[in-house]
């Protein structure tokens, strides 16, 4: 009996502690910074692939949540790879003064789908400007005055918890099922002035902490 | 100092990656200008990492590290290839020839968005009349939505006054030029809907170059403009 209340207690306090665990292990920002880093200077092969393991399977579900209906498996795997290629090739140029790791891997994955859904346009082939050169590292050409240290980002990740469901929800169908406003207000049934206005004041509570 | 900005909801399409090609050439050419939207900009492709930072994982299949690892040596010996079999003196002419019409377009313009100069380079710009003080030239952006072309009224010039059948983003790259609106000077970013007629004046001291980004042929209104109408529409294909 009492073995058996203990044994059930000692699995609960364990339950309790990997899943502690498991809210700890979410590695701070400059964990991943660092190991881009590691791959733009020496092409670490570790590096490389513990962001593999981290990145890959998130940037899967972001090309999933954009193609929910073509759910051809190896074309979001090829998609993964796609950017990880450019991870891979452009590491050397990545700073961490200017963007988080996820910031800029964002960055890559969103010119890979841009790139895909262009190359599905027949007018594609008649220009050569490319899509990294329209949604360009607008960091590159003028003076920087937005630092970004790696709390930013963690405070952003923290933030992002704590904002309310339905403010949430609009900027997840925005930013990673990349639906332009007036497609999200159909889907939802809301004014195109609410969809704005639940963006906005998302997007300022998520910079509130860091202005 | 810059006045007209896109709006907030104009640069989320953009770092979200939903903006359609050529309006986000629109929004890269402000950008050129303005560092206030690039540090926006910016914020939002911050908020867009933290969220993919958020998604639920995906599992990948056992074997994807190798099939990448695999990948990416492909794509670099393929690189060393042509650059092996290219040679030196290919790029190099390339090069001179470039920057020779780059020159040119420095000397004209001042220096341009790189997005623009690149899709002046591409084809030769061929200026058509829409009246005495303003011509017009397409641009190919690669698409099919909207008609990108340049605008430039001479110093002092009087555009037809026109109506919008669709959304018109407007850049200022060169110049400035008013209408009963306001006053728009270089990197001004100027967002009309169909329904808001005006007439561009340009600056008397200098000529007036514009991006304009069009979803359907602006309307021109007027008895002038009714006449000119169908020159532009031809000039759209």
């Amino acid at each position: 009996m009492t073995k058996a209340v203990k044994l059930e207690q000692s699995f609960k306090a364990n339950a309790e502690i990997s899943m502690k665990l498991e809210t700890v292990t979410k590695k701070p920002t400059s964990f991943w910074n660092e190991h881009l880093i590691k791959v733009g200077n020496t092409q670490d092969r570790k590096s490389f692939k513990a962001l593999y393991e981290h990145f890959g399977p998130l940037l899967k579900s972001y090309f999933m949540s954009k193609f929910p209906n073509q759910h051809s498996l190896q074309m979001m795997d090829e998609l993964v790879q796609e950017t990880m290629i450019k991870v891979w090739q452009k590491a050397n140029s990545y700073d961490q003064g200017k963007a988080a790791a996820s910031t800029w891997i964002f960055t890559l994955a969103r010119n890979t789908r841009i790139d895909m859904l262009r190359r599905q346009n027949k007018y594609a082939n008649t220009t050569s400007i490319e899509t990294e050169e329209i949604w360009e590292d607008t960091t590159e050409n003028g003076p920087y005055l937005l630092l970004q240290n790696n709390r930013q980002a963690d405070d952003i990740q923290e933030s992002l918890q704590k904002l309310p469901e339905e403010q949430a929800l609009v900027i997840r169908k925005v930013y990673m099922e990349s639906k332009s406003h007036s497609e999200v207000a159909e889907e939802l049934s809301l004014p195109l002035g609410t969809v704005k206005s639940r963006v906005r004041l998302a997007q300022n509570k998520l910079q509130a902490l860091i202005k | 100092m810059i006045q007209h900005h896109p709006t907030d909801s104009i640069l989320v399409e953009f770092a979200a990656g939903t903006l359609d090609t050529a309006q986000a050439v629109a929004v890269n050419a402000h950008m050129h200008f303005c560092t206030k939207c690039q540090q926006n900009i910016k914020k939002m492709e911050q908020t867009g990492g933290a969220m993919l930072d958020d998604l639920d994982p995906e599992a990948l299949s056992d074997d994807s590290f190798d099939k990448l690892l695999t990948a990416i040596e492909v794509v670099a010996t393929n690189k060393a290839l042509s650059e092996h079999s290219n040679g030196a003196s290919t790029p190099g002419m390339k090069a001179v020839s470039k920057s020779s019409d780059a020159d040119k377009l420095t000397h004209d313009f001042g220096r341009l968005p790189n997005v623009v100069a690149k899709m002046m380079s591409q084809n030769k710009l061929k200026w058509r009349y829409v009246n005495s003080s303003l011509k017009t030239s397409h641009l190919i952006a690669g698409q099919n939505v909207h008609q990108v072309s340049l605008q430039r009224i001479s110093a002092g010039g009087v555009a037809p006054e026109h109506d919008h059948s669709g959304t018109e983003m407007t850049v200022v790259l060169k110049g400035s030029f008013s209408d009963k609106e306001g006053i728009y000077q270089e990197g001004d970013f100027i967002l009309k809907e169909p329904g808001q007629i005006h007439q561009p004046i340009s600056a008397r001291n200098e000529d007036c170059l514009c991006l304009s980004v069009e979803s359907a042929p602006v309307k021109l209104t007027g008895f002038f403009g009714r006449m000119v109408n169908p020159f532009i529409k031809h000039n759209a294909a």
